[in-house]
């Protein structure tokens, strides 16, 4: 539903804006020098916030109302935890720095009385920030402070379910002179959900939408979130092979130089998601490096132009085996795990390769075991890479480049506001937009053509 | 004369951080500043011993920051009491909802000790 989207759309846009203001709140009010970095969009669960804060954090909740109409959540990790309640009990650096490192649950729980008041301080700034910002705002009003392992029993410590969908909007915050920290907007898709009295009109208007949530079923926790464009928390924790084929993340990456080349982009309806990832991503790397100079077509080209449309799918039930056969017929290195173009997760020709038992090459026929025949039948879910990173189809081929070399992935699903799946972007593809743009290898500087390996 | 204060806060760590803003301003205060976890709490020791200002939290477990003042205001012996409300709230109707209920000023967190300076100093 367009209001749904909307609203998604500019809290994602506000929730750095909020961050800014709270840590500027912060440094007025203890005269010390707060920093917020933007990071990463991603939609995850309790399982992904596991993983990436471990046992020790801090979370605030906070009872929305107006057009947000809900409760969501701020995590603060543990030396956000220390930091902040830290700086707000007037420990001396020192000890702070300590706490970071060695804080205990004890320790943590002792100033938690001041993670109260840094969630008091950090409600009255995004309330600032909606209230002007935020057509429909009503009140945000903070419901709750967990200090501790939220995570296991998330449900009766944050009301938070296991199974529920979240955009996780991730921030790296230096209170100095510590070392940043990291925190997260935690929104489950029924906040977006429209208050009672509007949808009626929307419905009117669009009955044909029925694959949206109705107001019935979104009363439930079970509303399902549209894949957005999403980020791992932390990748540290993946495999190191899985990491080196496509990066397992599913990232928004849309043009920095947007706001420069509005009168070209406007005309490409970014759509409202799109601004909100791009504000996010505003101060992501420059991508200038000096060759690019001279090379309009860069900036001029989008994923939209170059990728391909033909795109292999498969279930996450499917198997390895399944996935193996998909991956010759259709000649292909890649295959997006997911249905109905939602895109879940992704599987290369080396993860497959990884999952699989190396005595299933003929060569060691003699030594195989059923246990190595056995890992054909994993699951695509079990190999697959998840999150994502993703461009949008108005990405430029700079943005594209830059993505992959970034974060050496080497395919890039496309998809569009909604998270759909329009189309895929490999380094292939990429190379032959090089040629037909006029970098070649004389251009690059290098020769052209190297002597063939034997 | 150095003025008789109280912070009304639900929060050890609020109070200790009004507290030494108030000291930062540098304001003429007496030495020993009032506390109080709730307005329960404040209106009892309002009335063994009274103070010159009393700077109280809005949101409190127990009587709210809103409802102290409206009980205060009832007793005529803190009809001199200069109550400054201080909250994270910024809503325009809640500010002037609160003043018409008796509250003489309004502070909005995040405070500096120039914030509280300018609200304390007509009273001072």
């Amino acid at each position: 539903m367009a209001e749904t989207a909307e609203l998604q759309s500019r809290t994602l846009e506000l929730t750095e804006q909020a961050f800014t203001t709270f840590a500027e709140d912060i440094s007025t009010m203890f005269d010390t020098k707060v920093v917020v970095q933007q990071a990463d969009i991603a939609t995850g669960t309790v399982d992904d916030l596991q993983k990436a804060y471990k046992k020790l954090s801090s979370v605030c909740s906070v009872r929305a109302e107006g057009a947000l109409n809900g409760t969501f959540h701020v995590v603060f990790d543990k030396e956000g935890l220390f930091t902040l309640a830290g700086t707000f009990v007037m420990q001396p650096e020192q000890i702070i720095a300590q706490n970071r490192k060695s804080g205990t649950d004890a320790e943590a729980k002792e100033i938690g009385d001041a993670m109260g008041e840094v969630g008091n301080l950090l409600v009255g700034a995004w309330d600032r920030v909606f209230r002007e910002e935020f057509k429909g705002h009503g009140h945000f009003v903070q419901s709750g402070t967990f200090t501790g392992n939220p995570w296991g029993k998330s449900e009766d410590s944050i009301g938070l379910s296991k199974t529920e969908s979240l955009d996780i909007l991730t921030f790296e915050v230096t209170v100095e002179p510590q070392e940043p920290f990291r925190c997260a907007a935690l929104y489950p898709a029924s906040l977006f959900t429209p208050a009672e009295s509007e949808p009626a009109s929307a419905q009117q208007e669009a009955p044909a939408d029925s694959s949206e949530p109705s107001e019935s079923e979104s009363a439930s926790c079970e509303v399902q979130a549209e894949p957005e464009p999403e980020v791992p928390a932390d990748s540290s924790d993946r495999p190191q092979e899985v990491v080196s084929e496509s990066e397992p993340t599913l990232e928004q990456e849309t043009q920095p130089q947007a706001s420069e080349t509005n009168g070209d982009t406007s005309s490409s309806e970014p759509g409202p998601v799109s601004e909100a990832i791009a504000r996010l991503t505003r101060t992501s790397n420059p991508i200038s490096p000096p060759w690019i100079e001279g090379h309009a077509f860069l900036h001029e080209l989008c994923a939209g132009d170059i990728m391909r449309t033909e795109v292999v799918w498969a279930g996450p039930e499917e198997t390895i085996e399944e996935l193996i056969a998909k991956m010759q017929q259709h000649d292909t290195g890649y295959i997006l795990i997911g249905s109905q173009k939602k895109l879940e997760g992704i599987i290369s020709k080396s993860d497959v390769r990884g999952a699989l038992s190396p005595y299933l090459q003929s060569i060691f026929v003699k030594w195989r075991s059923p246990m190595d025949i056995a890992t054909l039948q994993i699951k695509a879910k079990w190999a697959m890479n998840r999150p994502v990173r993703t461009v949008r189809p108005d990405a430029t081929l700079a943005v594209i480049m830059h993505t992959m070399s970034e974060h050496g992935g080497r395919c890039l699903p496309v998809v569009d506001v909604h998270g759909t799946v329009v189309g895929l972007v490999t380094v292939f593809d990429v190379f032959h937009a090089l040629l037909a743009g006029g970098i070649d290898g004389a251009t690059a500087g290098r020769t052209g053509q190297s002597p063939p390996l034997v | 004369m150095a003025k008789t204060l109280m912070v009304v806060d639900d929060s050890a760590t609020m109070r200790k951080i009004i507290t030494r803003t108030i000291r930062k301003a540098g304001l003429s205060v007496a030495d020993e500043i009032l506390e109080a976890g709730d307005g329960g709490e404040a209106l009892e020791k309002l009335k063994s011993s009274p103070v010159d200002i009393v700077l109280c939290d809005i949101n409190m477990p127990g009587m709210n920051g809103l409802e102290f003042v409206k009980q205060a205001r009832q007793d005529p012996a803190n009809a001199n009491t200069k109550i400054i409300m201080i909250s994270t709230e910024s809503a325009e109707d809640l500010i002037h909802g609160v003043k018409a209920d008796g509250a003489d000023g309004y502070v909005t967190k995040p405070f500096t000790p120039e914030t509280i300076q300018k609200e304390l100093s007509p009273f001072m």
